[in-house]
């Protein structure tokens, strides 16, 4: 498998591997309590408050959306993280601004922890929620149960043709175009078999269901998070 | 009168058009549009449904639903009326999830999704699935139980049993028949019109956009001789799969401890259920995915043509992308053309190519690449059964030089044909 179908496929499991779930149907005040709460302990300096973070967040990944979302979140937050670390020690030796070994690995932590953060709330934003917002508002509320449908496609579509290249003994940019083409006959026939729901007004709202198991769980890690930061020198 | 048609020409500027075609659908009444590839039958489905003009196209004529002609609705009052399934059913889904997809479209009609049509189209249970993991046949039930829920008198559906399996077809049909009884009325695009016969519908035949035979008769239908494929016979074993477990991440196994072996040189048709594992498997011989489990061996260079072969060609024409394959010899490239039938297309887009083309022109290509092992994936889906017939006499010549073929496919005609089959059910080899 070439390097770009292995990239690919780590954002498709990160971001698109699961439906209406887990946590997704907890509440939104809940995702943006853990949210701040991150962030704010990652403010303190060093690499313990994001490992604090990171402590919190892998569990929850593990209860939802599981081992394989986890490791692929971890793959590419690493990439990220490991520039930031790389150029941040690298620089010194070029006359800039820079760091020793040891700065280098809490760069490598905190970049890693906000980075899986973020990922995480991004597998746990629900389209569907997302689109109601946008029906009380009187907009399109197809665009992100769009998006969220066309872009795993897309990856999807990206894979086979980079696999294909692969048998075929091509390079993966040449792969690209097959992919392109595709995607553009998809985009012309979801316009045309689409065009009563994408033209016609939506009377309601789409219906939800909440757990309250996850936002349970996601309030007491951000109270643990807060209590940490208080106690955290 | 549920739909009146008088269609005096349709079609694409300086392309195809069909021409005076007039069609009534009455309350209760089931009407095939029939003929073969390139027909006008899609066309037809485009403007009764008033989708041609996205497509570039024109209507002049009138199509009225319940007396008011199409082109005066406006869509959310259209969706209370009529519902278009297309032949390619994943094509026709907005939502990500079934409950998302299922209740966006109810919701255009009224302001509360009863999401009862699920279960009676046998998704119930699958409301949080994401569509994208659903089978093309999952996908057609859940734009059935749209159809359903929006309370649309008239249902276009476009070739509906594409992607079916036996289960599937009968189940389409028995709710076509329920339906039916409550008084809707249906058109459907349809290369096999002897399936619904049972049904007494009344029969469209389109032959280069005029219309052929309208009428209750069967007397019209065009004898096709089925073909027959030999499993062909080579030195030993081409592709041996030894315990092979597969499952994708975040899913349950999709094969459970499949052992399959296949000579070389013969041809082997993979047969089961939407969703059985049919291309998982393919995929698993061509390498393109590792077994979680079990050993995958073959013998030679293999190569997987995906349903939609678009995803195969690396060219933009039909004849770049043979020269490509043929290592930019041109003699060979030309004969080789002549040889799967394409020397009138090599010219064109491969966007304007018909499936059939694009599947006997990615059949070719890779002919031209030399692979010892062709990896076919529903290779004659949504093809009148000459053009599948065309698609079957390529295989045909691969077998006969020698080559190994396996083809995952759930159409009768071409599994019917085809001497060795192996049945895959839920995962298992039976």
């Amino acid at each position: 498998m070439s390097l770009i179908a292995a990239l690919v496929n780590l954002v498709y499991r990160a971001l698109f591997l699961r439906g209406e779930e887990g946590f997704r149907l907890s509440y939104t005040w809940s995702k943006l309590l853990y949210l701040a709460s991150g962030l704010l302990v990652v403010t303190k300096p060093g690499a313990v408050s994001a490992l604090v973070v990171m402590g919190s967040t892998l569990p929850l990944s593990v209860v939802w959306p599981g081992w394989s979302w986890l490791y692929s979140a971890l793959v590419l937050s690493l990439i990220p993280a490991a520039w930031f670390s790389l150029t941040a020690y690298v620089s010194g030796y070029v006359g800039l601004p820079g760091v020793d070994a040891v700065g280098a690995v809490v760069v490598l932590v905190r970049s890693l922890a906000v980075s899986l953060l973020i990922l995480f709330l991004a597998a746990a934003l629900s389209p569907v929620k997302v689109a109601n917002i946008l029906l009380r508002l009187r907009a399109p509320g197809y665009y992100p149960l769009l998006t969220w449908r066309t872009i795993p496609y897309g990856l999807r579509v990206l894979v086979d043709s980079i696999h294909i290249g692969v048998l075929k003994r091509e390079k993966p940019h040449r792969r690209l175009a097959p992919a392109v083409a595709i995607m553009l006959e998809y985009g012309g026939f979801v316009e045309e078999y689409n065009w009563l729901k994408v033209g016609g007004r939506v009377k309601g709202v789409l219906p939800t269901r909440s757990s309250a198991v996850h936002t349970a769980l996601l309030t007491a890690a951000s109270l643990g998070l807060v209590v940490l930061y208080v106690v955290l020198p | 009168m549920l739909l009146e048609a008088k269609i005096d020409e349709a079609g694409y500027a300086g392309g195809f058009r069909i021409r005076g075609v007039s069609l009534e659908l009455d309350e209760g009444e089931l009407v095939v549009v029939t003929g073969k590839s390139g027909s006008g039958k899609t066309t037809l489905a485009r403007a009764l449904t008033n989708t041609i003009t996205l497509r570039g196209g024109y209507l002049r004529g009138d199509v009225r639903l319940l007396g008011k002609s199409v082109k005066e609705y406006q869509p959310g009052e259209l969706a209370g009326v009529l519902a278009y399934i297309p032949q390619e059913p994943w094509y026709g889904i907005i939502g990500y999830t079934v409950m998302s997809e299922f209740c966006y479209t109810q919701l255009i009609v009224r302001d509360k999704c009863d999401p009862r049509a699920l279960n009676e189209a046998g998704l119930g249970g699958m409301e949080d699935f994401i569509t994208y993991g659903l089978s093309a046949g999952q996908t057609q039930l859940l734009l059935w139980a749209e159809a359903l829920a929006t309370g649309a008198r008239v249902i276009v559906m476009d070739e509906p049993l594409v992607y079916l399996d036996e289960a599937g077809r009968s189940k389409m049909k028995s709710l076509v028949q329920q339906q039916l009884g409550e008084g809707k009325g249906f058109v459907v695009v349809d290369h096999d019109p002897l399936f619904w016969a049972e049904l007494r519908p009344r029969f469209v035949l389109l032959n280069d956009g005029v219309v052929e035979y309208d009428g209750y008769s069967l007397s019209w239908a065009w004898e096709v001789k089925s073909p027959r494929l030999g499993r062909g016979g080579g030195s030993g074993l081409a592709v041996r799969l030894k315990d092979v477990w597969f499952r994708y991440p975040g899913y349950g196994w999709v094969l459970r401890g499949v052992d399959l072996e296949v000579g070389s040189g013969t041809l082997t048709a993979v047969v089961g259920r939407n969703g059985s594992g049919k291309t998982t498997l393919l995929k698993l011989v061509a390498g393109l995915l590792r077994p979680s489990r079990g050993s995958v061996a073959v013998k030679g260079r293999p190569i997987y043509i995906p349903e939609n072969p678009l995803a195969y060609f690396s060219m933009p024409t039909p004849w770049e992308e043979l020269v490509y394959m043929a290592g930019g010899d041109e003699d060979r490239a030309r004969e080789v053309a002549d040889l799967f039938d394409l020397r009138g297309v090599v010219g064109s887009k491969l966007a304007d190519l018909s499936s059939g083309e694009r599947r006997r022109l990615a059949i070719a290509s890779a002919y031209l690449g030399g692979f010892d092992v062709y990896l076919l994936d529903e290779p004659t889906g949504g093809l009148d059964t000459f053009n599948a017939n065309r698609v079957v006499e390529v295989v045909e010549r691969l077998v006969e030089e020698g080559k190994t073929v396996v083809i995952a496919s759930h159409d009768d005609r071409l599994v019917r044909a085809v001497e060795r089959r192996v049945v895959i059910d839920r995962g298992v080899v039976v």
